[in-house]
């Protein structure tokens, strides 16, 4: 195998001006704003979507904490005091009805289409895609500069939306309550038009960077898995999201000329919006929680100094999901009134996307055995992400099964099961790997304590917040609403106190990520041994990422590592003669 | 918190088993108040109990290969086959016989939710922002949904707005109300249900689709009675126009067509404006304000058009959010609306007699000239 000799030449990353990376190369607002480079761009990304996370999340909280007590007036037996149409009597609440709506609806649209549709694949993977694959940019770099641009622009519309009157449709843009409200629509839905071409664009980037920029010795089954999930999210992305942008123009259209494509009274038919939107809405969330798994891979690997277990199932399961997320959507309408045996269908498909999830699953465990478990931070974050779409993933069970959807639909048991999957999943993924390759994005280390026990609070909270939602649902608790009966409160307030936990959680990761900014000890070139590409170069890069042509070996050979404890980081060995013979 | 849970559910298993209904019971499931709540219980708990147990073993397997093979002095990683067959066959075909299951089982309580018994009691229900209104075979109109025990209903719905979604917890039932379609949902509410000397048994039910402003406030309550409480609240029900002086009836009919959601008949504003203004300006000849800047003469015209079709003339400050009356009330229920609106302020109308006596007397000052086109459409 002739790879060897050439990676081991590279034993060392070595640079022609050591003192140089992409961060210092220039200087000034120009040299970032309208930098082609990818690492450059995904930081970009990185600022803006935490940006509008923390803006999301305080909606959140602000949520949760009108949420804390029960507005319904009773007597002194507890009952609920009602008028003649029977509605309980109520006392004003923190906010207003109409605030509430607005908050969730905000919350809802801010967190899907700024922060976890494009948190992995645009910020970590516009970053960490190239250097995988050994490359010094992505196919595109002016496509990718003009997906970020796009990017601001959408999210340029949604302050626009709320600074306009708001926006208080919920994040599904329902007919017709959407062609009919008197709050900013327009504006809103050109907002996701705008930012679903962003994602299109980044999709097409990696589609073609992957095809035509691998380098020697990479063969599609010796990609990292990361780049797998990577290239799942992008076919979704180029083939769902057109359709997103048609149905959101449906919609404007209807608005501003009263067209009747949705409007019952015009002959048009309210319950096909539902239908085009969850035909993008259902794929989009495998868009977000794909990245999430890809990053698992790499840090379960890498965390347990083993090879990854069941390769080629794994990447193979990410395009099952990636294909079969097409077939589903349906199950968003089981109570809809679409007809039965169309429902019927569309659980049968639903079930068997659970499979490749599990198959996931179970590989990961089995990657752990016999390995040499390092409880770092990044791992801290991916068992923590076992727990919780573990837990996500099998209350979609009962979701998709018929008859308990019924029951289900629309109640608090639905809320807590995706916040399980897109939070407890995606999110989790995202910090695992944000701590991961903060090291090779800012060449600094962040202080590992802090870090573990950030994730833990987090974990804590996140449990305590979105446990109790389950027993809501299970109680026929209806979402999206701002008040509700008395005896739903003891479950409401745990789950409040639950959000402010979970909010000092991910204050300590903020803290401790910026603190490393400024005084954290200089990072090695490779802090966790890990064999992937980007690891084989100086933290931080270089401007063009690499010195020399590198090659590709197996990604998940941790053998090729060993600690040095004098410097404090792995070194690159040469193949041991066992694993050498393997190899061939 | 997950054993108290595990607990909870077992004692609705064993109230399964044993046939009874289940009281106020656990604190996790409303209590089975229909026949088909037993099944969609047990089919939950089918699916719980093998959540659980395969929770259990990916996480119980997971902490214990971070335990034993923790990173510590003296360990190092051993290098094992990273692909096994058997092991990839074995966790992709048990998840998948088990995942048919527990799809069959949910098409089969599905398919029974969907197909009513043939001798059902058919009840309209209109639903609009934001209140229900219940129509009886015998014509009676309510905000309540009243039933008989131990006899099949169907609901035929639809909305005059937008999306609704009616869900009764207690009958394990959802079915979206839409507008410009009929959605059906039935449910028997189940014998035993009533205690010993009780008439009737009161559950909640909800909008839980998202439907604006109040979508929280969109509650109702279910009335279980027995056949003959409910025959005789049917009766009295049906003819309260009949019954009442206007005035009175036309107080009850503003619930009943959910006029209360959004008026109120003082002078506060709510979503829409308070009644009493209007009242005020109809007695003493005055004008209304419009939302485009013009004004329109305080009349009976005008009050009628915009309880019929309020997206004609919008009052200044407000938009138009109220759903369309036209083809929705009767002449009668339209006419003693109009006079507990205009009794608001003109106290004369308080005292004017039941509506057909009135219309036979050639109708008071208060009634509409011409007779409403609703009903016939």
């Amino acid at each position: 195998m002739t790879t060897t000799t050439t990676t081991v030449a590279h034993a060392t990353p070595h640079q022609s001006r050591p003192d140089q990376n992409y961060l210092n190369h220039s200087r000034g607002f120009m040299s970032w704003f309208f930098t082609l480079d990818h690492k450059r761009i995904g930081i970009m990304y990185l600022v803006s979507i935490m940006t509008f996370f923390a803006v999301g999340g305080f909606f959140a909280v602000a949520l949760r904490t009108e949420l804390l007590s029960s507005n319904v007036l009773t007597d002194a037996a507890g009952n609920v005091l009602r008028d003649e149409a029977l509605q309980p009597m109520r006392r004003d609440g923190l906010i207003s009805p109409q605030t509430y709506n607005q908050f969730f609806t905000l919350h809802g649209a801010i967190m899907v289409f700024l922060v976890i549709i494009p948190s992995i694949p645009a910020a970590l993977g516009n970053f960490v895609l190239p250097m995988m694959l050994g490359a010094k940019d992505v196919a595109f770099p002016r496509l990718n500069l003009f997906s970020f641009h796009l990017y601001l622009l959408g999210a340029f519309m949604f302050i626009l939306t709320l600074i306009n009157g708001g926006l208080d449709t919920g994040w599904t843009f329902y007919t017709p309550y959407s062609t009919t409200t008197t709050t900013s629509v327009v504006s809103a839905v050109m907002g996701a038009f705008i930012l679903g071409f962003s994602s299109i664009f980044t999709g097409l980037n990696f589609l073609v960077t992957i095809h035509k920029m691998r380098p020697p010795g990479m063969g599609y089954f010796r990609m990292p898995l990361f780049l797998w999930g990577m290239y799942a999210t992008a076919v979704i992305q180029v083939l769902a999201t057109p359709v997103l942008g048609i149905t959101l123009l449906m919609l404007a259209v209807e608005r501003m000329t009263g067209l009747g494509i949705f409007d019952p009274a015009r002959g048009g038919d309210p319950v096909l919006f539902q239908h085009f939107f969850w035909f993008y809405s259902h794929p989009a969330v495998y868009i977000m929680i794909l990245p999430g798994m890809a990053v698992i891979s790499e840090l379960i690997s890498a965390f347990s100094r083993k090879h990854i277990f069941g390769y080629s199932f794994i990447a193979i399961s990410s395009i099952a999901i990636a294909l079969f997320g097409f077939f589903v959507w349906g199950h968003h309408m089981f109570t809809s009134g679409q007809s039965t045996a169309m429902s019927t269908i569309f659980s049968a498909i639903t079930f068997s996307i659970a499979i490749p999830s599990a198959i996931k699953m179970f590989n990961w465990m089995t990657t752990m055995y016999k390995g040499s478990i390092v409880l770092k931070t990044p791992m801290i974050w991916a068992l923590g992400f076992m727990w919780l779409f573990g837990i996500g993933g099998l209350t979609g069970l009962p979701l998709a099964t018929m008859a308990t959807d019924v029951y289900y639909h629309d109640t608090y048991f639905v809320v807590a099961h995706f916040h399980f999957v897109m939070v407890g999943g995606t999110l989790w993924a995202l910090f695992g790997g944000l701590y991961y390759w903060w090291p090779k994005i800012t060449g600094k280390m962040y202080e590992e304590k802090l870090g573990i026990w950030a994730s833990l609070v987090s974990l804590v909270g996140f449990n305590v917040l979105f446990f109790p939602q389950f027993f809501l649902g299970n109680m026929g608790m209806p979402r999206r609403y701002y008040d509700y009966l008395p005896e739903f409160q003891t479950w409401h307030r745990i789950s409040t106190i639950g959000a402010y936990i979970l909010t000092v959680g991910l204050g300590m990761v903020a803290y401790n990520l910026l603190r490393s900014l400024t005084s954290g000890k200089k990072a090695p070139a490779n802090p966790w041994g890990a064999n992937t590409l980007e690891w084989h170069t100086p933290s931080p890069p270089p401007f063009t990422n690499f010195d020399y042509d590198p090659v590709a070996d197996d990604p998940y050979d941790m053998e090729r590592w060993k600690w040095d404890p004098e410097t404090e980081q792995y070194l690159h060995v040469p193949a041991s003669p066992e694993a050498a013979a393997r190899a061939h | 918190m997950l054993t108290h849970f595990i607990q909870a559910l077992a004692t609705t298993a064993a109230a399964v088993q044993s046939d009874q209904v289940v009281g106020e019971g656990p604190d996790f499931f409303p209590p089975q108040a229909s026949t088909i709540a037993e099944t969609t219980d047990h089919i939950y708990l089918f699916i719980f109990w093998v959540s659980l147990v395969s929770f259990c073993i990916l996480i119980g397997v997971t902490a214990y290969f971070v335990w034993k093979y923790r990173a510590r002095d003296g360990h190092q990683a051993e290098w094992t086959s990273p692909h096994n067959n058997l092991l990839e066959v074995t966790w992709t075909v048990i998840p998948t016989i088990i995942v048919v299951f527990i799809f069959w089982f949910g098409m089969k309580g599905f398919l029974d939710l969907r197909q009513p018994p043939g001798d059902a009691l058919n009840v309209q229900v209109v639903a609009q922002k934001w209140s229900w209104k219940f129509v009886y075979p015998n014509g009676a109109e309510d905000v309540g949904l009243h039933v008989p025990v131990g006899r099949p209903v169907r609901l035929t719905m639809t909305s005059v707005d937008v999306l609704h979604s009616l869900s009764i917890p207690a009958f394990r039932v959802k079915q979206d109300v839409v507008p410009g379609r009929y959605t059906t949902l039935w449910f028997d509410a189940k014998d035993g249900l009533l205690k010993d000397g009780e008439d009737v048994h009161v559950l909640d039910l909800f909008c839980t689709e998202y439907c604006g402003e109040n979508h929280s406030k969109m509650l109702s309550q279910v009335f279980v009675h027995t056949d003959e409480d409910f025959a005789r609240w049917a009766a009295e029900a049906a003819n309260f126009i009949g019954n009442m002086s206007q005035y009175e009836a036309g107080r009850k009919q503003f619930i009943v067509s959910g006029c209360n959601s959004c008026h109120e008949v003082t002078a506060e504003t709510k979503i829409g404006p308070g009644l009493l203004n209007v009242s005020q300006a109809i007695k003493d000849g005055g004008t209304i304000p419009l939302a485009d800047g013009s004004t329109v003469p305080a009349n009976l015209e005008y009050l009628r058009e915009s309880i019929l079709n309020a997206n004609v003339k919008i009052h200044a400050g407000f938009t138009n959010q109220m759903p369309l009356f036209q083809g929705q009330l009767r002449n009668d229920q339209l006419g003693v609306l109009t006079t507990y609106i205009l009794g608001q302020a003109d106290e004369s109308y308080r005292s004017l007699g039941v509506w057909g006596a009135a219309e036979e007397n050639g109708g008071g000052e208060g009634q509409p000239a011409e007779g409403s086109e609703g009903s016939g459409e």
